[in-house]
């Protein structure tokens, strides 16, 4: 009996202590499983957890114009989502819907029978304003989610949206988070060619690929001697573009007078600076709102006609066949060709745009007659090997690698080419049988106005980030023609310019240019009813600051380029010399 | 009370005496042990749940900071809108501003070309050669020529 005295305790408290200490490993062992082992996994469940929420969005990089004023920027705009369970527990759900669904602009039984369901979350309202965003979430109420979600802003409105480009979201599909749809992708202009810039890797979503490629091509031009990583641990950078919101402005402006004026289908103005390649605006006509894009219709417009639609120039491209001319030594100023009023090239006629004979010529008064036949006399005496040459020297035919998206090549046919025909050496040489982007031919322009020069195009002039820039450089594209030949071209162009195109003169300045009026292809033939009023041209004309081209599309009362598109030319240039306090050269 | 009829202390006592000094020391051994993992355990998981802690709160203030940084964006996106070129030329208009055309300029033959040159060059210029510098004085006079000048072309439009 006493032995059971003394041993029965002893069991107790060992088995006390080994309850205890099992508890404890227990314990332990589930502390250490949730904060060691499995740490991940839960800090995921809290990422992720479906109500919506999640790390608050990466902000995309603003881009500025020159002065620093924001053209493109990340506003606020949410997202609603629900935990259905969450509100059943704390809230009458029909209350809540009723309170909801004017605010978020759906039917009442709408949202009820979304907070009846049983699904862990609804998503409620993918986009709602800032203003009703921060109202619902005042309610505070358990189970209604209200998680930011960026929104591109443009805050000039429509000023440059061709150039700056749009930012798409796609819409979630069920069950998505945020986290679930990486789609946000820059598309076309700025946006779409520097995404890899200004969107986090997360957002690129599909496009990353494509993106990564435009930071490698845009890295080997050599433009830019800095490495993107440095950059971009920075944080979001933001552009700055060589664009001038005032000069953007102008040129909107008084395209949009042109075209009401002449009841045109739309038109594009390019200005650039011709000693460095910058951009200074670049507008186009009909546009479209980026923060409405989804509006434009049709899509088409959605694409920049300043780089990626193509036309034919017509006689503004005879400057590009004197150029040739000139460069090569094949034609002087004094030389005199004789006009017939016809010329046949590879068994085809070719006529002048008044079908007159206007005899002997010479290569400035030709200019200034705008005499197809003798840019047909010129180009065939060049020969096809010659010529050719000359125009993809110029940039024909060939992307001019400005940093936009959707940048097209044109259309120039060479005589390696099954498709070219004999005859086409001869309306080559009036700017027809070919097409050519507006960019492409106010480079050109810009070549002959720097002295020979060609500098490649760009519109970002330097990257922001953390209080530090990194400045793009200019880069020389090629000499396209010798000074010399550049100064005599000009003198011509003065002169077709006042005599040819007197509406484009700015009294006081010296101008150079030439003005074009394009047929328009159709299968089988040209348009017999519709032209492009075109005008290309540079001021002050001996120490040029700018270029500018007008190409105002499908004129109605008067086809001429001289009548139409030059005075827009004037319009822009007088109020530019202002602006840039460029004094007068001349009397 | 235990059921045999002895105390908890008396039970204890006796179970302690009953152990011998080889069991005591051995529970002993054992209580240290446990103490020491115990407080092992005990300070891992206080420092592992410190570094969750400071995680959360490094990720409060970043989203704190990012959301500060959204609601500037808003607002310059919000200035951005009511500066926008559209607007101040509609409202110019409207206060009766009219978009310039043509600047007169005036050619000042004497203009004291005060030079672009660096901060040094035009220290230089002005310890070596004072005559050469624009001096208050100088700067008066041609003022006043300009202003002179000035008056002339209102009143007859002639520079």
């Amino acid at each position: 009996m006493a032995a059971s005295t003394y041993t029965w305790p002893k069991y107790r408290l060992l088995l006390l202590a080994a309850v205890m200490v099992g508890f404890g490993l227990i314990l332990t062992w589930q502390l250490v499983r949730w904060q060691v082992i499995e740490r991940d996994r839960f800090v995921d469940i809290v990422i992720n957890r479906p109500t919506g929420y999640g790390e608050t969005p990466p902000r995309r990089g603003r881009i500025l114009d020159r002065q620093g004023h924001p053209l493109a920027i990340d506003t606020i705009e949410y997202q609603i989502t629900a935990t259905p369970e969450w509100i059943r527990q704390t809230e009458n759900i029909t209350r809540v819907a009723n309170h909801l669904a004017p605010l978020l602009d759906l039917p009442a039984e709408e949202v009820l029978s979304q907070l009846s369901s049983d699904a862990p979350w609804v998503l409620l309202r993918h986009h709602v304003s800032k203003e009703t965003g921060e109202a619902i979430r005042e309610w505070n109420t358990f189970g209604l989610h209200v998680s930011p979600l960026p929104r591109r802003g443009y805050p000039e409105g429509i000023l440059a949206a061709h150039l700056l480009g749009f930012v798409a979201e796609p819409e979630p599909q069920d069950g998505q988070t945020f986290q679930g749809f990486q789609g946000f992708r820059g598309f076309s202009g700025v946006e779409g060619y520097y995404d890899w810039l200004l969107a986090s890797p997360t957002r690129l979503g599909a496009g990353h690929g494509e993106a990564m490629d435009t930071q490698a091509s845009f890295v080997a031009t050599g433009a830019f001697p800095f490495d993107p990583a440095e950059i971009k641990a920075e944080g979001r950078p933001d552009l700055i573009l060589t664009i001038e919101r005032m000069i953007q402005h102008i040129a909107e402006q008084e395209l949009e007078a042109a075209i009401g004026q002449h009841q045109a289908d739309g038109g594009t103005v390019i200005v650039m600076d011709p000693r460095n390649g910058a951009i200074l605006a670049m507008a186009s006509r009909p546009a479209f709102d980026p923060e409405r894009y989804i509006e434009a219709s049709p899509p088409q417009r959605l694409a920049n006609p300043a780089t990626t639609w193509d036309y034919e120039p017509g006689s503004v491209f005879k400057i590009v066949t004197v150029a040739a001319a000139l460069d090569s030594g094949m034609v002087s100023l004094d030389r005199i060709f004789e006009d017939k009023g016809v010329i046949e090239v590879g068994g085809q006629q070719m006529y002048n745009s008044d079908r007159l004979a206007h005899g002997s010529v010479t290569i400035t008064e030709a200019m200034v007659l705008s005499l197809n036949t003798v840019m047909a006399q010129i180009s065939t005496e060049l020969e096809a090997k010659r010529f050719y040459a000359y125009i993809q020297r110029f940039g024909f035919g060939r992307r001019t690698g400005v940093d936009l998206a959707g940048e097209s090549e044109g259309q120039l046919k060479l005589p390696v080419d099954a498709t070219w025909h004999e005859s086409d050496l001869g309306t080559n040489a009036f700017g027809q049988g070919l097409a050519v982007t507006p960019l492409q031919m106010a480079c050109a322009a810009a070549a002959i106005a720097n002295r020979g020069t060609m500098m490649s195009p760009y519109v970002l002039a330097e990257v922001a980030s953390a209080g530090q820039t990194w400045p793009r450089h200019p880069t020389v594209a090629r000499q396209v023609m010798t000074p010399k030949a550049a100064e005599q071209l000009t003198a011509i162009l003065i002169q077709a310019a006042e005599e040819g195109a007197p509406k484009s003169v700015v009294p006081g300045y010296t101008i150079a240019g030439k003005s074009g009026t394009a047929q328009i292809p159709i299968p089988g033939g040209y348009d017999p009813q519709a032209t492009i009023a075109s005008f290309v041209g540079f001021a002050p004309a001996q120490d040029p600051r700018f270029v500018i081209l007008v190409k105002v599309d499908r004129p109605r009362d008067t086809p001429w380029g001289a009548a139409v598109a030059a005075p827009v030319f004037r319009n822009i240039a007088q109020r530019l010399l202002v602006m840039m306090d460029i004094p007068p050269d001349r009397e | 009370m235990t059921k045999n009829g002895g105390s908890i202390f008396t039970d204890i006592s006796s179970q302690s005496h009953s152990l011998g000094p080889m069991n005591l020391r051995r529970a002993l051994r054992w209580l240290v042990l446990v103490v020491i993992a115990g407080l092992v355990g005990w300070v891992y998981l206080s420092q592992a749940s410190r570094v969750a802690e400071t995680e959360h709160h490094i990720r409060e203030l970043r989203q704190q900071r990012d959301e500060l940084q959204r609601q500037n964006d808003q607002l310059t996106y919000d200035v951005g809108r009511l500066a926008s070129v559209e607007r101040l030329t509609r409202r110019a208009r409207e206060l009766g501003y009219v978009a310039v055309w043509q600047a007169r300029f005036v050619a000042v033959p004497s203009y004291p070309t005060l030079d672009d040159g660096t901060p040094s060059e035009t220290t230089a210029l002005s310890q070596d050669d004072p005559a050469g510098r624009a001096t208050p004085s100088a700067v008066a006079g041609w003022w006043q020529a300009v202003a002179d000048q000035f008056e002339v072309w209102t009143q007859t439009g002639e520079p």
